[in-house]
């Protein structure tokens, strides 16, 4: 559909709908992460204004325990990723990785990680989390792996959104499959409507998703409506108003 | 102004920008109003690849809707992919229907006006970043002087992307195109908020964004994201700036 032939945010969705065919009970977001990197292991935590990373999804036991870890000293890879706003890692955590996150280190390397990586999850100004990597060997990621890593970020910001907007995690891959992976009017919605009901742009892009699903029609198409003014949020009805025919009547 | 003089002047204005408070898309903004005024086109945008390998929009002379359609539907097809695949210019592109390569770009650009395209790719040391696209109203072709000025440009515009590094490995070019990619939704985000507070239309909403940040000498994204997570409310941006003494 939208996607440029070989892109890798539709290698990553098509593997993710593919996957929530055979059960739905988690996002399966980590394990493609791992599959199309070929890293050890990766995991995906979501963090808010200084508070501690929650976990979404993780491709194995040690990847929790790196991200527990991160928890508990409150420092590494992911965490920086999310301050910094940019990708973080360490190569060879026994060496460079020590004057990094000197109470991280020598815990995740005596765990079996010996180079993190840490990819910001954003959308815009939306902040929403950092997405692992590791491996059980020293060594910088490849080309392809630091690519894969920044489209798994992406596609991760995404899915999390429309998990937030209540759509089933079976279905997730399929609806983002069908969008575009830009969409100026959308993005341009979610700030009218952070405004009209005074909440964050994250929550705004939720509530557009979960709208548009409710009416059954695609977020593109709602953010368009939204954009032209012929649907607003109203914050004294905490709910839409269609101001479609309820305009001046020469529009009618 | 002669073409000459509009080129240097640029180069001064994008030099000040580099040491300055650089921002890309402000930069890659005004090298797009920069290509309409040097070549005889009556649009000029910039798409780049992300690290994904998906072609996006990140500036361009216009923020009407009308012109941003164009670049949105060229994730999919037309001459910004092909000049992006095969990394070569495309001149003097007419446009006319039925067009099979083009089969949904080619009626849109028609119904805006347009009558021909042009794409120059952005190239660094054997790999394609993206593509500066225009696009022009009037019958009648580029001369080649005016080829040479855009490639120019586009060329001026990959340097800006490098943000003066000299040695810049893969996973550092990646970082630096998935933030200006990420910039370009951090202003739509803010263009939503300021025409919402203002009533005002897309485009005034950049020059407001774009007229602040220069004022008050800030980064252009900097300002967005301030909007954006409401440290700087949005009808403040019509408010003249501070007297400097």
């Amino acid at each position: 559909m939208s996607h440029v032939s070989g892109s890798r945010a539709l290698i990553i969705l098509e593997m993710l709908e593919q996957r929530s065919r055979h059960g739905s009970e988690t996002t399966h977001l980590c394990g493609v992460a791992q599959e199309v990197t070929g890293l050890t292991g990766a995991a995906i935590a979501l963090q808010s204004d200084g508070h501690p990373l929650i976990r979404v999804c993780s491709s194995s036991p040690l990847a929790d325990a790196l991200l527990d870890l991160e928890v508990t000293v409150g420092e590494g890879p992911c965490t920086d990723a999310v301050t910094a706003e940019s990708m973080v890692g360490s190569r060879d955590l026994s060496s460079d990785g020590a004057w990094m996150w000197p109470w991280y280190a020598p815990i995740a390397v005596a765990d079996g990680a010996r180079a993190v990586f840490g990819f910001p999850i954003r959308l815009g100004a939306i902040r929403l989390g950092g997405l692992l990597l590791f491996r059980d060997v020293p060594g910088p990621l490849t080309d392809a792996q630091s690519s894969y890593g920044f489209a798994m970020a992406t596609v991760a910001a995404r899915a999390i959104l429309a998990l937030q907007a209540g759509l089933a995690p079976n279905v997730i891959a399929h609806e983002l499959l069908s969008e575009s992976s830009f969409d100026a009017a959308l993005h341009q919605a979610a700030g009218m409507v952070s405004l009209q009901g005074a909440m964050s742009i994250g929550e705004a892009l939720v509530a557009l998703r979960a709208h548009a699903f409710v009416l059954g029609i695609s977020t593109a198409e709602l953010s368009r409506r939204v954009v032209d003014r012929r649907v607003a949020y109203d914050d004294q009805l905490a709910d839409w108003r269609d101001d479609e025919g309820t305009g001046t009547p020469e529009r009618r | 102004m002669p073409r000459e003089s509009v080129l240097i002047s640029t180069m001064v204005e994008l030099a000040d920008n580099l040491v300055d408070h650089f921002d890309v898309i402000d930069v890659l903004t005004m090298l797009s109003d920069r290509a309409v005024e040097v070549v005889e086109v009556d649009a000029a945008g910039v798409m780049l690849a992300s690290p994904d390998g998906e072609l996006q929009f990140v500036a361009a002379s216009s923020e009407s809707m009308t012109v941003l359609e164009l670049f949105q539907l060229q994730a999919d097809e037309g001459p910004c992919i092909d000049c992006y695949r095969s990394g070569q210019a495309i001149a003097n592109e007419a446009l006319s229907e039925p067009d099979d390569h083009w089969p949904r770009f080619t009626p849109l650009a028609i119904s805006k006006g347009f009558t021909s395209v042009h794409c120059l790719p952005m190239r660094l040391r054997g790999r394609t970043i993206g593509a500066l696209n225009l696009f022009r109203r009037l019958p009648g072709r580029l001369s080649s002087e005016d080829v040479v000025a855009a490639q120019g440009l586009a060329d001026v515009a990959t340097i800006a992307i490098l943000q003066h590094r000299t040695v810049l490995d893969a996973q550092t070019l990646n970082g630096q195109l998935s933030s200006a990619l990420n910039s370009r939704i951090i202003i739509e985000q803010a263009k939503g908020r300021i025409s919402q507070a203002t009533r005002c239309d897309m485009d005034q909403a950049f020059d407001k964004l774009r007229s602040y940040a220069r004022n008050h000498n800030l980064r252009l994204t900097d300002v967005a994201t301030s909007v954006v997570d409401g440290a700087l409310v949005a009808d403040v941006l019509t408010q003249r700036p501070p007297v400097r003494r």
